[in-house]
């Protein structure tokens, strides 16, 4: 049954990614962003990451996906271009075909031997996902955590300076 | 073990189920006449001018990105709040560093005048 | 029944205290600059960070020796993390130095963001060095791309600056997206991101070394750390990347963020990924061969200097690529002495050309050096020695860097890529003695270039080109420590 859900919310994954790179209208492709999303959410739930799949739908499906929708606006994308298609674009085509075909044989059948973490069914199921995850987050992972508001910092700081500069 | 989303599931069916119930019922069941004023862009009975694009100024921009920065900031607290009991003091100083730091860059966006309409 | 502990780690404050340092040092400045009226402001607060830096600087020296990994294996205090700490220092200081002269005729510089940035890239920076865990690696490169990324288009007024940021941007989130999907593989194969523990994990399981996923990973760690230390097939971006960026800022990315990525390649390949390193020596033969003979001969084709310049990082990087092949730990301790000695080097480089730089217009042009030589003879001697030193012609320190890298792929048994090294150097004193042969030889066709020197730039040009000289007049002192901060390395 899982395995069903798997490959059909894995095709439909990479069919919707598809359509966001060849729709031709630019908001359509955003639509299918979201869309591409909710998939994505489901296979975050088949890896039983429930915090992760709400966090793709309400930071990835919600926020980013308003971000590029204004980005979208604010291009001014008058009418849809289609470009030539040129020799480097198709050298690009195979050296991305190649890379695809590469990471699936990576990918396909292996038992793996990897070390087990710490966070295991019985602790999600007793405590809940978020409550481990928080466990972990201020714990182990407690620089990581304090880094990234350092890095969120740089991004507010890099995005107001750039906008604010060219609006003055 | 999807078990349990089962009634999400139902209830994205349903919500599904209804939007193209509505659709398709008041298609089916409306009088469909054509003609030409009827298909133009309806802008309050305005005839409509220039392209559907339009550029919207930067401002959007940065404030979506603000909104993005500081949602984010929620989503580390999210599970901070969950476990608020066992993290104890150390969570709470832990969060305060990590507030304190997205505080400052508060500040810098007020005083910055990001937040400022004009 | 299993239980949920929440064990409290143990805060080690001296781990991070060079970063965090810088940190604050970032936050105040960009509290001060922006509470300040605009056109109340001088140069203040670039001093402000100065002091910052300066602090970070003696508190690494302070807290270099120890030796011990702290928030469970997140950062790795050693002599390998002081020294990058010690390097992305010196980079920075001497960044801010030249950027407060140039501020003066580039009004939008002068700016507290523009030194937060700068700051919040040194954090990222000595992170990369002293980062023990992939997650850690991936949060810091990210901390230092995202504010270089808007330092590099921080003169927004100007087409190219803006190319610059743009097209670094782009390519910078690709090649992130390579370096994490290969984290994530490493990461698959082996249950863990702490490096330490991958390593322990594949003296465990030799069967796993070459299972196909590790060196998928592997191979896409490779183009992301190769893109940001302008490795050959990744090297495309530089030239246009260096050219746009404000000048103060281009040697600050030619240095730093080569320090960084290669503190974090050494890390990952030499902590993590001991175990194959037969695999990758071949590929990275072929690669550092190419990247320097690139790099080196179409240098040799530029008349902008600031392309020149990169194309010329671009060869550097290709020797630094030599002791990484070599593998040993006189290679590795070869890199850190070059990265140190190419910091004072390119920096005093780039400084000069900033000092040209001149109300809005930037003159980067080769002929703009003519006449420089006897007119400015400091700054003329100045750049002498610094083009020396990046031709490798004693008694610079690029030439007693180059030894090392050189000989120490000797002794691993790599003379061919050795001898391939030296003839590149010899390929490249042409276009690095061109620039001072330029200055000093070539008739002066219109108004030389008039700089105007502040005491800051000054002070930064000196301390490069006593930096440069020391080091290649008396290496041992810096050899020694770049050797015992290899030896320190913690595995």
């Amino acid at each position: 049954m899982e395995l069903i859900i798997l490959l059909i919310c894995g095709g439909l994954t990479i069919i919707t990614s598809l359509l966001v790179i060849f729709a031709r209208n630019t908001v359509h492709s955003a639509l299918w962003m979201v869309a591409s999303f909710f998939f994505m959410a489901v296979l975050y739930l088949l890896l039983q990451a429930e915090f992760i799949a709400i966090l793709q739908i309400i930071v990835y499906a919600g926020a980013i996906m308003m971000f590029i929708i204004y980005a979208i606006m604010m291009l001014n994308l008058r009418q849809e271009e289609r470009a030539p298609m040129r020799k480097t674009k198709v050298v690009g085509v195979v050296a991305l075909l190649v890379l695809f075909l590469e990471l699936l044989v990576v990918a396909v059948g292996r038992g793996l031997l990897a070390i087990k973490g710490p966070v295991t069914d019985q602790l999600m199921a007793k405590f809940g996902h978020i409550a481990v995850l928080s466990n972990f987050l201020f714990s182990d992972y407690v620089l990581p955590f304090e880094l990234a508001s350092i890095l969120l910092t740089a991004g507010v700081v890099g995005a107001v300076i750039l906008a604010k500069q060219k609006s003055e | 073990m999807l078990v349990k989303y089962i009634p999400v599931l139902v209830m994205m069916l349903v919500g599904i189920g209804f939007g193209v119930f509505a659709v398709v019922v008041s298609s089916i069941l409306g009088p469909s006449r054509r003609f030409k004023v009827k298909r133009e862009t309806y802008e309050c009975g305005m005839p409509t001018e220039g392209a559907t694009y339009v550029q919207t100024p930067i401002k959007y921009y940065v404030v979506a990105l603000l909104f993005l920065v500081f949602d984010l900031e929620c989503v580390f607290m999210y599970p901070w709040a969950v476990h608020y009991r066992k993290l104890g003091l150390f969570g709470f100083v832990e969060m305060l560093v990590f507030m304190v730091i997205l505080f400052v860059c508060y500040v810098y966006v007020w005083k910055k005048g990001a937040l400022e309409w004009e | 029944m299993e239980m949920l502990e929440f064990v409290v780690p143990a805060l080690n404050v001296k781990a991070i205290l060079p970063q965090a340092i810088l940190s604050l040092t970032a936050l105040t400045v960009l509290l001060v600059g922006v509470s300040s009226p605009h056109n109340k402001k001088t140069s203040s607060l670039g001093y402000l960070s100065l002091v910052g830096v300066v602090v970070a600087l003696i508190s690494t020296l302070m807290i270099n020796g120890a030796r011990e990994s702290a928030y469970n294996g997140m950062v790795l205090m050693d002599g390998f993390s002081s020294f990058i700490t010690l390097i992305v220092c010196i980079v920075t200081l001497l960044t801010i130095l030249s950027s407060i002269n140039y501020q003066r005729f580039f009004p939008r510089l002068n700016c507290g963001e523009y030194y937060c940035l700068l700051l919040f890239a040194a954090v990222g920076m000595s992170f990369m060095g002293s980062a023990g865990n992939l997650l850690m690696i991936f949060l810091a490169l990210e901390t230092m791309s995202i504010s270089i990324y808007v330092l590099a288009g921080f003169k927004s007024d100007e087409a190219q600056s803006i190319e610059s940021a743009m097209k670094y941007f782009l390519l910078g989130a690709f090649a992130s997206g390579f370096l994490l999907f290969g984290f994530a593989l490493v990461y698959g194969c082996t249950g863990t991101m702490d490096l330490v523990k991958i390593s322990a994990f594949l003296t465990a399981h030799p069967e796993v070394i070459h299972s196909k996923m590790l060196m998928g990973g592997v191979a896409l760690m490779t183009v992301g750390f190769g893109f940001k230390v302008a490795m050959f097939p990744f090297h495309m971006w530089t030239p246009d990347v260096y050219e746009g960026a404000p000048t103060s800022i281009t040697g600050f990315m030619a240095t730093g963020v080569k320090a960084a990525a290669f503190a974090a390649l050494l890390r990952v390949f030499f902590v993590a990924l001991g175990h194959l390193q037969a695999d990758w020596t071949g590929i990275m033969w072929l690669l550092a061969f190419l990247t320097m003979t690139i790099g080196n001969v179409v240098a040799l084709s530029q008349t902008n200097i600031k392309r020149m310049l990169a194309y010329s990082s671009i060869a550097h990087a290709g020797y630094l690529l030599v002791g990484f092949v070599a593998g040993s730990k006189l290679g590795q301790s070869g890199i850190l002495f070059y990265l140190l000695s190419y910091a004072f080097t390119n920096l005093g480089a780039f400084g000069v050309i900033a000092l040209l730089g001149r109300d809005g217009g930037e003159y980067t042009s080769l002929d703009d050096f003519a006449g420089l030589g006897f007119k400015y003879p400091l700054m003329g001697l100045a750049m002498a020695v610094f083009m020396f030193s990046m031709a490798g012609i004693p008694p610079a320190s690029g030439f007693m860097g180059k030894f090392y890298l050189f000989s120490s792929a000797m002794k691993a048994g790599f003379i061919w890529l050795a001898i391939f090294g030296v003839i590149n150097s010899v390929i490249s004193l042409y276009y690095y003695l061109r620039v001072v042969v330029v200055m000093y030889f070539k008739e002066v066709e219109r108004d030389v270039v008039m700089p105007k020197p502040s005491a800051a730039v000054v002070v930064g040009l000196v301390i490069a080109a006593i930096g440069v000289l020391q080091m290649g007049i008396f290496p041992s002192y810096f050899w020694d420590m770049a050797r015992q901060s290899v030896q320190a390395m913690l595995m």
